[in-house]
């Protein structure tokens, strides 16, 4: 490699400096936010304390241990419940993600006509299609009074796919191209905000009491994030040429088995990277945990959201205390699969 | 660069899963090692069985059959048979084996909860301690985020869960709760129980329509006193040089004000940011606010300016009322902190027991918690003082609103298998001595709104007795706040108007008829004729107290 | 069946697409269809079973005038039927549109800043130098913390006497106190501002990993050729950047349209609106104003809305389509 002049290795290192300090400030002034005692917390009163003059672990006591009254300091649980129940969930909803998202990925790229990009008036026209059929059953659901009960969402739900099959059917016969799936057209829903269907997501769960536990978040997290997976997956497995899976084949492995044997393994670092962006997703999330628990099950975003309430205001302190804790769990597994990260980022997209 | 050779796939795969799995079982375990050896996981506190107090508690007063004992002046406390107290034990008692629970789940915000679990004075028994060893029931008290209790009352009704038997709210969205069907209604059983808030309410009557009915129900009630009061440095006040200063200047004697004219003279005075000194800091930001302008809004008229005309539902803040109050809630924004629009009352009361403000308007518990010795952050110990909200000068008299908010509220759960437990339990938790009782206690911010509160000693003691008279003028001379069916919508279309006004984005006059329009949109889409209802109901919960000004200019 | 199987490194480029054809009437086809079947089934029916009440309820409920505060049971919503009113009102909403094109101009922002610095970054990582796995991994700590927690750091940074304004303060050698939050362009701001800060890093990442990617040979001999940094960068690495730019763009866009943890927790949508987003927009109405029956409505607008956006934006990455044999 040509030999860089010296003045352009210091302006590199100056400008890594600059950047990875700017980069760093906010994170550094979290840290010492969870080490400062009450007196340092405000800056009202016009001075800043860069660094914790007396760092104090108090704030980690507070958050951590279940708190029972002194002088100005309401009722507060500890932040462990939710640190389990944010690892648990995570980690839960990545696996299944993982899972159901590596298999169909799979099934796309080797064998499937369907990337699921669909023209939106394809899939729009179709979703339309399965509402128009739908809705009155919705409708005489609901007057019959079953659809509250986890039997009428039930029957609901497999009329539905059934219907869903059907449409699929019809449209096959008349119109020549992909037509996708509801499934699949839901891919493109990628961009839609959780926001807007997290209404009756809750109706549903309860109606199947899965409010406030944690496979009932974790189904929803799976289900969030795996056109994510399906998405990257496909590109990875893209990436390894399919006369492997031939030639295992060939050679007398089963489909399984030149999945599971020969491609999957190719695919260690994408499913590595795939894994550690789904799991930040799930662990970042709030508005979702928000909405699914109530009491047992709060994730660590939410209880971090509850920490407001005494006198005092927010708590700044035992926040940034949490907050710290709560980035240590990603960066763990980051570490851990760090090997598999950098090779595996490139999704496809660049031929070597 | 040089590509490396794919690596054998021996292995790997089993490999990779293993570490995954490993990985994934430590982390599991230890989450779960970790909350068990810690800390208990959820909110109990030190609670002796529950067993029911068979024959009299050692410790009890003659004539009384309930209450905390076991320290000093806890006769005050307890409550004989024939009191609500009392008729709510007994009651509790006597309930068939089918309609007593084990527990009561009980929604409560969090930042209260510490007036059941903390006991206070420190050798009494705890709040919860004392109804579970009297009723034989046991309460699950499950501390809620304040700004997420509206929220889960909604889901809870809507999902049908029934998850709680008692929910918690703030009182002012009453009115909405009311229409979702959350609430049961408590007509009967007050009939039945007789809990006599009219009696040991100040202010009777009129405080009982403002918190505990709705559209001539009962439908909740009130565990606080959310008057908003006015309090000020009183040494500033009494200081010499101050004293001449201000008189040279606006030509009255400087203490506290009557009119809001003569409040913003004050607050103009001693505005000295060079001195980190704010004139005066009510608060500005988003929905917090509306009190203060509701305050100066109210006291337009004799006996109150209403938000409603409650004959015709129409809304009445694009009058001249409106224009004005809007015009002086923006005028004196230059009093205030250069982050007026983002502070909410932490920054609020963090700045004052600094000494940061002249005058601010908060709540009843700002002198509990900064004129306290035993605050190590509070820098004006000793010198506060409190006022009632000032007014305006109508026809020669002196007509001054304040406004309570948000409010403590509790109500029992149109889903609870237990009604008359949790209204039982709700009677004796609001009644004089239990209240009185756990009032005092710094550990909660429950505020004193009955009379019982503002004669009790230790209550006195934490709240001082020259904030007293203030406190039951607040209540005397209060009106509510936007508490009928849709109050959000309605405070959140207001609010997003002054919001513009502050900011710059639109005048007085076309911020209100905005509102205003809105308003109506809103009142139709309500329902007209429900909303006059509620709005007539409400007149009564407007103070008619009118004064005689005393502040002479020289 | 263990096999120790070394693969000879093919190049894609070596397979050319007739020959990807044939050789796939190797398999069995009643075998594939079958195999095909379990492997996206699971996906299809999970998907479909989440989702299908919801959407039809979602549905039901928009095409009526019920709220939970005309009696909280949604299932008799039927007794408010209202056909398409909601519809209409959602589309001459102004807030609604305000707070849609609000959350386009926060994402193209943002997004645009993201990869340019991201871009820039990484250029400055490519080599080596002292200290630099400690840097690179600072420079991914951001991304780890929650959206949550980092709108509450930067709530706290941005206060007029917080530590950005200290640090201005210092720089520019007079008291700085501007009240970010309070003012309309400048929470703008301070949201764009923390967005960038919390995803630059996974801009970085992505945009490293193609740059280490490329050819080296083909690096240097254009550098032996005589073309300068520039004409290096503009006629050789950008095309070869390109797709994986693109990814890296939708990626982050497609994320960066749902945001609301972290303006929740800066400003709720504040000042008077100045942040509101759409997902804190639906937030607001669907629970502070418990109007469920318009929140539904505004959602399957934003669904259609959506459908055809991503429709347009995932067009550059969609793989050549393989006939169906």
């Amino acid at each position: 490699m040509t030999q860089r002049p010296t003045w352009q290795i210091v302006l590199r290192y100056v400008l890594v400096l600059i950047v990875v300090g700017l980069f760093t400030f906010p994170t550094y002034w979290m840290v010492t936010m969870a080490f400062k005692p009450k007196v340092e917390w405000s800056t009202a009163h016009g001075t800043i304390y860069w660094v914790p003059q007396n760092p104090t672990l108090e704030n980690f006591e507070t958050v951590l241990t279940e708190y029972r009254g002194k002088f100005f300091r309401a009722n507060q649980s500890s932040a462990l419940p939710s640190i389990r129940s944010s690892i648990i969930v995570s980690i839960g909803g990545t696996l299944f993600a993982l899972l159901i998202g590596t298999l169909a990925a799979y099934g796309l790229s080797r064998f499937s006509v369907d990337t699921g990009d669909l023209p939106w008036y394809i899939a729009l026209g179709r979703l339309a299609l399965l509402i128009l059929v739908l809705l009155p059953f919705m409708v005489l659901w609901a007057w019959l009074g079953i659809i509250r009960y986890w039997y009428g969402i039930l029957t609901f739900t497999l009329l539905g796919i059934g219907a869903d099959q059907l449409i699929g059917r019809l449209l096959a016969l008349y119109y020549r191209g992909p037509t996708g799936s509801l499934a699949f057209s839901i891919l493109q829903l990628r961009m839609f905000p959780p926001m807007a269907i997290v209404i009756p997501v809750m109706i549903m769960w309860s109606a199947f009491k899965l409010i406030d536990t944690w496979y009932g978040l974790v189904a929803v997290y799976g289900v969030v994030t795996f056109p994510f997976v399906v998405w990257l997956m496909k590109s990875f497995f893209d990436e390894i040429p399919r006369e492997l899976d031939e030639a295992a084949i060939v050679d007398g492995a089963s489909n399984w088995g030149a999945f599971f044997k020969v491609v999957l393994p190719l695919a260690k670092g994408g499913l590595a990277s795939t894994a550690l962006f789904v799991f930040i997703l799930n662990w970042s999330d709030f508005l979702i945990a928000l909405l699914l628990t109530t009491r047992d099950w709060p994730t660590i975003p939410v209880f971090l959201n509850s920490l407001v309430s005494s006198e005092i205001g927010a708590q700044h302190g035992p926040k940034a205390a949490l907050g710290l804790l709560a980035v240590i769990p990603p960066v763990v597994f980051g570490i851990l699969i760090q090997r598999y990260l950098v090779r595996g980022l490139t999704f496809g997209a660049i031929k070597r | 660069m040089e590509k490396k050779p794919i690596r054998s796939t021996r292995l790997s795969r089993r490999e990779f899963l293993r570490t995954a799995g490993v990985v994934g079982a430590g982390l599991v375990a230890s989450a779960y090692v970790a909350p068990a050896a810690l800390a208990e996981t959820k909110f109990d506190a030190p609670v002796r069985a529950p067993a029911v107090l068979q024959g009299k508690k050692p410790g009890l007063a003659p004539g009384m059959i309930g209450g905390p004992t076991g320290f000093e002046g806890a006769e005050r406390y307890q409550y004989g048979p024939d009191s609500p107290a009392g008729r709510a034990i007994l009651a509790l008692r006597d309930l068939p084996a089918d309609k007593k629970p084990e527990k009561l789940v009980v929604m409560h915000p969090s930042g209260a909860v510490g007036h059941w679990s903390v006991p206070f004075p420190e050798d009494a028994p705890a709040a919860q301690q004392v109804f579970e060893e009297e009723a034989g029931i046991k309460l699950e008290i499950i501390a809620t985020n304040e700004n997420e209790q509206f929220q889960k009352i909604v889901q809870d009704v809507t999902t049908q869960a029934g998850q709680y038997d008692i929910y918690s709210f703030w009182g002012n969205n009453r009115g909405t709760l009311v229409e979702t069907g959350a609430f049961l209604t408590l007509d009967d059983l007050v009939a039945q129980y007789r809990p006599e808030w009219e009696e040991y309410y100040v202010g009777g009557q009129l405080t009982v329509e403002s918190f505990n009915r709705y559209a001539g129900h009962y439908v909740c009630v009130s565990f606080d006193g959310d008057y908003q009061s006015w309090d000020y440095r009183i040494d500033l006040f009494e200081n010499p040089e101050e004293q001449k200063n201000f008189k040279a200047k606006y030509g009255w004697d400087l203490q506290w004000p009557e009119t809001w004219e003569q409040l913003d003279q004050i607050a103009e005075f001693f505005t000295r940011p060079e001195q980190n000194l704010l004139g005066c800091t009510d608060l500005r930001n988003p929905i917090w606010s509306l009190t203060n302008w509701i305050q100066r809004y109210a006291s337009f008229a004799n006996p109150a300016q209403m938000l409603f005309d409650p004959e015709t539902g129409n809304a009445l803040i694009n009058s001249e009322a409106g224009i004005k109050a809007t015009q002086e809630f923006a005028d004196t924004m230059k009093y205030k902190s250069k982050d007026a629009l983002s502070w909410g009352w932490p920054e609020q009361y963090n700045n004052m027991a600094a000494g940061g403000a002249a005058v601010t308007c908060a709540y009843p518990n700002m002198p509990k918690f900064l004129d306290n010795p035993k605050n190590p952050d509070s820098k004006v110990v000793g010198k506060l003082r409190t006022g009632l909200a000032p007014g305006r000068i109508i026809n020669g008299k002196l007509i001054r609103r304040t406004v309570w908010w948000p409010n403590i509220t509790l109500a029992v759960s149109s889903q609870t298998k237990y009604p008359e437990a949790a209204y039982l339990f709700l009677q004796w938790a609001d009644s004089s001595p239990m209240f009185t009782f756990m009032v005092g206690n710094p550990a909660g911010y429950y505020d004193p709104f009955q009379k019982q509160n503002f004669t009790d000693p230790v209550v006195v003691g934490s709240y001082h007795e020259y904030h007293v008279p203030t406190m039951i003028a607040s209540i005397e001379h209060s009106v509510p706040p936007l508490n009928i069916n849709g109050a959000s919508e309605y405070e959140t279309a207001l609010d997003n108007n002054l919001q513009a006004v502050l900011t710059g984005k639109k005048t007085a006059e076309q911020a209100m008829a905005d509102a205003a329009a809105e308003w109506n949109a809103i009142t139709d889409r309500l329902g007209r004729e429900k909303q006059i209802e509620a709005l007539k109901a409400q007149v009564a919960a407007h103070s008619t107290v009118v004064d005689t000004p005393t502040i002479q200019k020289a | 069946m263990d096999r120790n199987v070394a693969i000879p490194a093919l190049q894609e480029e070596q397979i050319k697409p007739a020959a990807r054809l044939q050789r796939r009437k190797f398999l069995d086809m009643s075998d594939v269809r079958f195999f095909t079947t379990s492997l996206t089934a699971p996906a299809q029916y999970v998907l479909l079973f989440i989702i299908m009440f919801p959407l039809l309820a979602e549905v039901y409920i928009s095409l009526t005038a019920w709220a939970p505060t005309r009696g909280g049971d949604w299932t008799q919503a039927y007794r408010f039927w209202d056909w398409g009113r909601n519809y209409v009102e959602v589309l001459r909403d102004l807030a609604f549109w305000q707070a849609l094109g609000r959350t386009f101009l926060i994402t193209g922002v943002a997004v645009t800043l993201e990869f340019l610095l991201g871009l820039g970054i990484a250029f400055l990582f490519l080599d080596e130098f002292p200290g630099k796995r400690v840097f690179y991994a600072l420079m991914l700590v951001p991304m780890m913390i929650v959206p949550a927690v980092a709108g509450y750091v930067f709530w706290l940074f941005f206060q007029s006497n917080g530590p950005l304004n200290a640090i201005i303060s210092i720089l520019i050698g007079q008291p700085f106190t501007l009240t970010w939050l309070a003012n309309d362009v400048t929470a703008m701001i301070a949201v764009i501002v923390a967005e960038v800060w919390e995803w630059t890093p996974l801009m970085f990442l992505i945009m490293l990993s193609g740059l280490v990617g490329l050819p080296e040979d083909q690096m240097r001999a254009a550098t032996m050729l005589g073309a300068t940094s520039w004409q290096k960068f503009r006629y050789l690495m950008l095309p070869m950047l390109k797709p994986i730019i693109i990814i890296a763009l939708v990626i982050r866009g497609m994320e960066a349209v749902k945001i609301f943890d972290m303006v929740y927790l800066m400003t709720q949508g504040g000042p008077a609106q100045a942040t509101e987003t759409i997902s804190i927009y639906m937030y607001k109405i669907a629970f502070q104003q418990v109007r469920w029956s318009y929140a539904a409505a505004a959602a399957m607008t934003i669904l259609v809305i959506m459908t055809i956006l991503a429709s347009y934006a995932l067009r550059p990455l969609q793989t050549p389509q393989r006939e169906v044999a």
